[in-house]
């Protein structure tokens, strides 16, 4: 079941909520075991089957967590371990297990079938068992098993951390309803919703064509190679956040704040600025989980890029299991690195506005070429993009069209027809740039969902917001409730979060 | 300032309001024809994927023969296909934007019930469209094209829950207008909006239709224009597969399988690549020997055969079927195609 489907607002979420605060009112475990098994269900209607993994998974995780409690120290450690390494075999054999044989066997990886929310549910349970290794604190099953499964972050993150869920899922204050989290809810997942339906869903059939067209190795103009990577840039940070957005709204609605993932990324005028603020969870798990124990930035400088190199690897190396995640990965392990060469060089002066904007032109512009290879479909393809973008595609006019969005403009004279055959191409068009404009233009200039409802959860670094713009009024009433409108009447053409695939 | 219980509940209230509404006016209008409600009736916005298979459970017991077609298909009269392929009774799948991707699940489902009820199927024709073979199918993806739950495997509930929430206001609009109007037919509402990937070729540029001679209608210019659209075939492979295990299926079960192609009209051809469309006949014969009714000139230029750019009348399809079944028919058109590798067998 996907967030974007009428049955899930209509059917489903109506009745966990109500299922959740009815049951709370008798007992706190009783609507948290049904909060878990509502959440189960929701896992389940993707592929009933598969519902027997998570539950395994969760069952195993606490049963560890509880030996851990009881055991000395050295057996501690070593159930941690056994615990890490158990999480990381499961992800390992349904995401990594074809990829490595397709290293041994030297042919191309293919497309595993793994597990819906497994790259998620294996983070968060990793770090609950380093979280229960530090604190030896009690972890009650029913409050462990809802914290791993509650439906809103299961699927596609945010990767919430048990000191953070976990007393809050303890307090007895939040099983009564609370209407101002209710309202801001409901507020911040009909934003999101929005940001899913009518934006990213709308940047897909433009992006589609071009890096199809890479993949069969088809010439390409460096406008469709520019305009796919910009508009594929913007429908994943609309398609991303969006699902984000919804799921901190769902847990508003339990009465649970989970962390926000995104704050306004492609505004920032670094590239470390950048990872502060794109997909923040994860950004704060690897360095947690990942960065600190390799060393950080305690060996000096050489051996804090090294670090942060294999880092960034391994967080590419997460989204999938393909040689692009991990260049991609490498890519931006080379940005931090020089990023921060580049700030000890310059040293603390304050930078100004011309070298912020400069700045955020190169942040932006190295995100979104590296972007490519997060959307190719293979080295070969990313190889056909990057040439096109350079200048060396090679494009012969098209005499054909793969697109017709275009088709408009030029019978009416509107978009001249000779510019759109030799500049745009076949698998391109004016319209696709002009939405991917669009689009870019609300990133830069429109508030942010959480900077909009001034909510602020998580990482110290999210608190970058300006004024507080949501309050419950009459306004804010129409204003969602058009967009809400607007997006119920996409909704047929439902299409999956982008993060889904990790 | 509103409280925020208000603020919630009017949020609440008006997207239920929405729901609500939609329902009901997706029950009333029944756009889609699935509710069988009395304002509207099988036009071309029904979801004959639907009612196919209803008009098949109607008449089960006498069925033994089918036929698969997109809408092409509408051009062939049941008992003239039922005589020229040797069945009793056909029951016709001919669905909008029907590919290969809506005439297996068809196919099996009716193996299915007939296997339970021990009866058989003698004799099928399998019409295929050239044009958009191998491209994406429009199988699932718009409001009219949904499989029902006895060939998608969906739950029912899901199918029925679908056509009441789905909110398809140009629709609505139509029918409202036509009936105002006395119209019988709500044919001046287009389908629900076509997803961009589906996007049919657009038809401009290519020949212009002229009056020839008195009685004829000829399609001129030439000196063609240039091509605006071609899509690609990326489901072109896998589409060769399920034809073979159309194929296998038929074969496994005893049915007397045919396989044609469908003609095009002049200005419809002109929009694809004819070396593409060798291609595709190519292929398609190495998977099954086919009738290629690629239509020769003086059929795709001459107007009189064709309801519209795409579908043709009913006398062609008698021509093809004639074709088929070896009796008279105008030279040039029908080339049996087998494949060297089949034809040497």
């Amino acid at each position: 079941m996907l967030f974007n489907s009428s049955e899930f607002i209509f059917v489903f979420l109506p009745f966990a909520v109500l299922l959740h605060f009815a049951l709370a009112r008798w007992s706190v475990t009783a609507a948290v075991s049904a909060t878990t098994l509502t959440s189960l269900l929701f896992y389940a209607w993707w592929n009933p089957p598969y519902v027997l993994l998570p539950v395994l998974s969760i069952a195993g995780n606490f049963l560890i967590a509880h030996a851990m409690r009881a055991a000395s120290e050295s057996t501690t450690r070593r159930l941690l371990v056994i615990g890490i390494v158990a999480n990381l075999a499961v992800l390992g054999w349904f995401k990594y297990g074809d990829f490595v044989l397709s290293i041994v066997e030297g042919r191309k990886p293919g497309s595993p079938d793994v597990p819906l929310a497994l790259s998620f549910t294996t983070f968060v349970q990793i770090a609950f068992l380093v979280d229960v290794w530090r604190r030896r604190g009690a972890v009650n099953f029913p409050l462990y098993a809802m914290f791993v499964a509650f439906f809103p972050h299961l699927i596609a993150g945010p990767i919430v951390r048990w000191d953070e869920l976990g007393p809050q899922l303890r307090d007895r204050a939040r099983y009564r309803v609370d209407w101002n989290n209710i309202a801001l809810g409901l507020t911040i997942f009909c934003l999101g919703l929005a940001k899913k339906v009518l934006i990213a869903d709308s940047l897909s059939p433009h992006v589609g064509p071009v890096f199809d067209a890479a993949a069969r190795g088809e010439a390409l103009t460096a406008a469709a190679a520019w305009g796919a990577a910009y508009a594929y840039t913007a429908q994943l940070y609309f398609d991303f956040s969006g699902y984000s957005d919804m799921a901190v709204g769902l847990g508003l609605l339990f009465n649970l704040r989970l962390p926000i993932n995104f704050a306004a990324p492609l505004r920032a005028t670094s590239i470390i600025d950048l990872w502060r603020r794109w997909h923040i969870s994860l950004s704060r798990f690897l360095r947690d989980f990942v960065y600190v124990p390799l060393g950080g930035a305690a060996g000096g400088p050489a051996r804090r890029t090294i670090n942060l190199f294999l880092t960034m690897v391994l967080g590419g190396l997460w989204h999938g299991a393909n040689w692009t995640f991990v260049l991609w990965g490498a890519f931006h392990g080379i940005l931090l690195a020089v990023n921060h060469v580049w700030r000890q060089w310059r040293g603390r002066r304050t930078p100004t506005q011309a070298a912020r904007f400069a700045g955020w032109c190169a942040t932006f512009t190295a995100f979104v070429i590296g972007m490519v290879l997060f959307r190719a479909a293979d080295l070969s393809a990313a190889t056909t993009m990057f040439q096109a973008m350079a200048g060396l595609g090679g494009a012969p006019r098209a005499e054909a069209m793969n697109v017709a969005w275009d088709s408009w403009g030029m019978r009416v004279g509107l978009i001249p027809e000779d510019f759109v055959r030799t500049w745009i191409g076949a698998n391109w068009s004016v319209v696709g740039s002009l939405w991917t404009a669009a689009a870019l233009a609300i990133i830069l200039f429109v508030p942010d969902t959480m900077e909009l409802t001034n909510y602020r959860e998580g990482e110290p670094h999210s608190d970058w917001r300006r004024n507080v713009m949501w309050r419950p009024s009459p306004v804010w009433i129409a204003g969602l409730l058009v967009l809400f409108g607007v997006a119920y009447a996409n909704l047929l053409r439902i299409t999956e979060f982008l993060y889904y695939q990790f | 300032m509103l409280h925020p219980r208000t603020f919630a509940f009017a949020l609440l209230a008006g997207a239920f309001g929405l729901l609500t509404a939609t329902m009901t006016i997706n029950y009333t209008l029944d756009p889609q024809y699935v509710f069988g409600t009395p304002l509207t009736h099988l036009d071309e916005n029904a979801n004959y994927r639907f009612h196919r298979v209803r008009e098949y459970q109607a008449q089960r017991d006498k069925v033994d023969g089918l036929l698969f077609a997109s809408s092409r298909g509408r051009a062939f009269d049941a008992d003239l296909v039922a005589r020229k392929i040797g069945a009793g009774t056909v029951a016709k799948f001919d669905v909008t934007a029907g590919m290969i991707t809506d005439h297996l699940p068809a196919l099996e489902y009716v193996l299915r019930d007939k296997a339970s009820r021990g009866e058989k199927i003698r004799a099928a024709l399998l019409l295929l469209d050239i044009d958009t073979f191998g491209k994406l199918p429009a199988t699932n993806v718009n409001i009219d094209s949904f499989l029902p739950p006895e060939l998608s495997g969906e739950h029912t509930a899901r199918f029925w829950w679908r056509y009441l929430t789905v909110f398809q206001l140009r629709m609505w609009r139509g029918i409202i207008a036509h009936r105002w109007r006395g119209g019988e037919q709500a044919t001046a509402t287009k389908p629900w909006p076509i997803d961009g990937r589906h996007l049919a070729t657009a038809g401009f540029g290519g020949p212009v239709l002229r009056r020839a001679a008195p009685d004829a209608l000829l399609l001129a210019n030439d000196s063609p224009q240039v091509k605006l659209l071609v899509n690609t075939r990326p489901n072109l492979a896998a589409h060769l597969a399920l034809v073979a295990r159309f194929v296998a299926l038929c074969r496994e079960n005893g049915i007397q399988l045919t396989v044609a192609t469908t003609p095009m009209r002049a200005d419809r051809s002109f929009l694809y690549d004819p070396a593409d469309l060798r291609d595709v006949v190519e292929r398609l014969s190495r998977v099954a020997p086919f009738w290629d009714f690629t239509a020769p000139p003086w059929l795709a230029t001459d107007i009189g055969y064709w309801d519209d750019s795409s579908h043709f009348t009913p006398t062609v399809a008698e021509m093809m079927l004639n074709r088929i079944a070896g009796s008279n028919a105008p030279g040039n058109f029908g080339t049996l195609r087998r494949a060297r590798a089949e034809a040497s067998r």
